[in-house]
């Protein structure tokens, strides 16, 4: 039995319940095999009828438990579960004498179902199970005129208690494992699908490079006619986009330690540094930026990273616009959702817009290959698992319902701290 | 666009540039007269290079495309699907132009 962290509560149970069914079947095997042993060598002459009856038992057994796992592991597992502890405690009582099991042997054979429960079944059921041996204790007791053995019952309970906080305390263990893997397993994707997209992009970048120069080479050797100027500022711009891309991928690679240094900000001059910032990097282009406040107070609980999602929304919405003049609106407002308080961003431009079909990946939760296969750039993969982390949200809508083609609207919302 | 002024400047004509494998499948379909050769990208928003591959060349079979990307992986993929050339980026201005040439069946 190999049981496995990333193995659900019903797998791991099964996977015990099989090894339980084996386990006991083996041994009424071993015992059939030794009885048919005594009675072929003519031992025992006295006790052939006992053994018989033995030897009938535990093919009953063998048969019934088959059947038990096979429903386990084809049908569904808590009736077979059921089933081998009936099959179990049956066979306790049938192979013993009623003496003997409410006040010999039979006593310590009874703790088997108590203990298999609580691992084939959830934990607390072993204390189910005592109380079922208890009254097969009592049934018997009474019918032969004992007296119960009260202490004894009072054992099987500490037994249950004992079994519970074991199989609780396993199961907590596995489970702490499995999260642990599933969690480094969720970042390991990530990793790849960051080092994938920041390698794509790079390349890119050397082959937009790359052409530009061998065009420019090509202009003066070859007299071919070109627009220099416009090659210029493409080699500026890839030059502009490899520092953006090389930065964004460090703090991309450093995401697991983004909830750290939280503290309360305002994010009001937050917007307004990375509005310089994305003026003075796009110089040469003509960008009207407007800020729509009720306040110049917007405290949230995060941390210096928060300009990284505005730069990354802001160069978004230059980078994506043909316009000669670049318009972006931003409003900021304090809102109420569910009862909680939040802050509200919504930058609105005049760019290309986002289509329908890529508005539904962009933001997506979980990374998967067609984030990168779709060409989503670092920029709003940082700004959306910088936003996580301060439990915030962000989407995209049109600037005009249904019409892509005249701009967007990101929104992100963020828990205000008054 | 670069390739747009690297094509003309080597003599070629630009029918279209597409921002996506949508945009390009659909302006493909609107042509009344076909380009001779198409040069298509992987990573792509909304359709992705394979995908758009794969739809012209449900419309024309005979559609001669080249293939570029950065992902080395998808090669076999794009060459598979009927890409006519793959082209590994980063590529010099005159493997491109070579290729495009063999393509069209004459050499400059």
């Amino acid at each position: 039995m190999k049981l496995e962290p990333t193995d659900s509560d019903n797998e791991r149970r099964k996977k015990i319940l099989n090894f339980f069914i084996v386990w006991i079947d083996t041994v009424v095997v071993i015992i059939c095999l030794a009885s048919l042993i005594i009675m072929f060598f003519g031992l025992q002459q006295d006790y052939i009828g006992e053994m018989l009856f033995l030897l009938l038992g535990g093919l009953i057994f063998f048969i019934a438990a088959g059947v038990t796992f096979w429903m386990n592991n084809v049908f569904t597992r808590n009736y077979a579960s059921y089933i081998f502890l009936l099959l179990l405690i049956l066979i306790i009582i049938f192979t013993d004498t009623p003496f003997q099991l409410v006040e010999g042997r039979g006593l310590l054979v009874f703790a088997l179902p108590i203990i298999i429960t609580s691992f084939i079944l959830k934990p607390i059921y072993s204390f189910r199970m005592a109380g079922v041996v208890s009254i097969i204790i009592i049934i018997i007791s009474i019918t032969i005129n004992i007296v119960p053995n009260i202490s004894v019952i009072s054992i099987y309970f500490i037994i249950a208690l004992i079994v519970w906080f074991s199989a609780n305390n396993l199961e907590r263990s596995l489970n702490y494992a499995k999260e642990s893997k599933v969690e480094m397993q969720d970042a390991r994707n990530k990793i790849d699908i960051y080092r994938d997209i920041f390698s794509h992009d790079m390349l890119n970048i050397f082959q937009n490079i790359r052409s530009s120069v061998g065009l420019l080479i090509d202009a003066s050797e070859k007299n071919l006619d070109v627009n220099k100027s416009f090659i210029m500022e493409n080699l500026a711009n890839q030059s502009i986009k490899g520092t953006e891309l090389t930065r964004n991928a460090k703090k991309l690679f450093q995401a697991d330690s983004f909830n750290e240094s939280m503290q309360t900000i305002n994010s009001y001059d937050i917007l307004l540094c990375s509005i310089e910032k994305i003026k003075k990097f796009y110089l040469r282009k003509k960008i009207f930026i407007e800020v729509d406040s009720k306040s110049k107070n917007y405290n949230l609980l995060g941390n210096p990273l928060l300009i990284n999602v505005f730069d990354n929304i802001l160069a978004n919405a230059v980078e994506h616009n043909l316009n000669d003049k670049i318009e972006i609106h931003i409003r900021i407002r304090n809102i109420e959702q569910d009862n909680d308080r939040f802050i509200k961003f919504e930058f609105i431009d005049n760019g290309i817009g986002i289509s329908n079909e890529m508005k539904k990946i962009l933001f997506q939760t979980n990374l998967k290959e067609p984030v990168a296969e779709r060409s989503i750039g670092t920029g709003l993969l940082l700004a959306n698992t910088i936003i996580k982390s301060f439990k915030g949200s962000i989407s995209v809508e049109d600037k005009i319902k249904n019409d892509p083609s005249k701009g967007s609207n990101f929104i992100v919302t963020i828990p205000e701290v008054s | 666009m670069l390739y747009e002024e690297l094509l003309y400047a080597y003599g070629f004509e630009v029918l279209a540039v597409a921002k996506n494998g949508e945009e390009a499948v659909n302006k493909y379909k609107s042509f009344s007269i076909k380009p001779d050769i198409i040069i298509m990208d992987h990573r792509m928003p909304i359709k992705t290079g394979i995908e758009a591959t794969e739809e012209i060349l449900e419309i024309d079979k005979n559609a001669k495309i080249i293939f570029a990307s950065a992902d080395e992986t998808v090669k076999q993929i794009a060459l598979s699907i009927g890409a006519l050339i793959f082209e590994l980026k980063p590529f010099d201005n005159k493997t491109l132009i070579e290729d495009i040439n063999i393509l069209l069946g004459s050499s400059q």
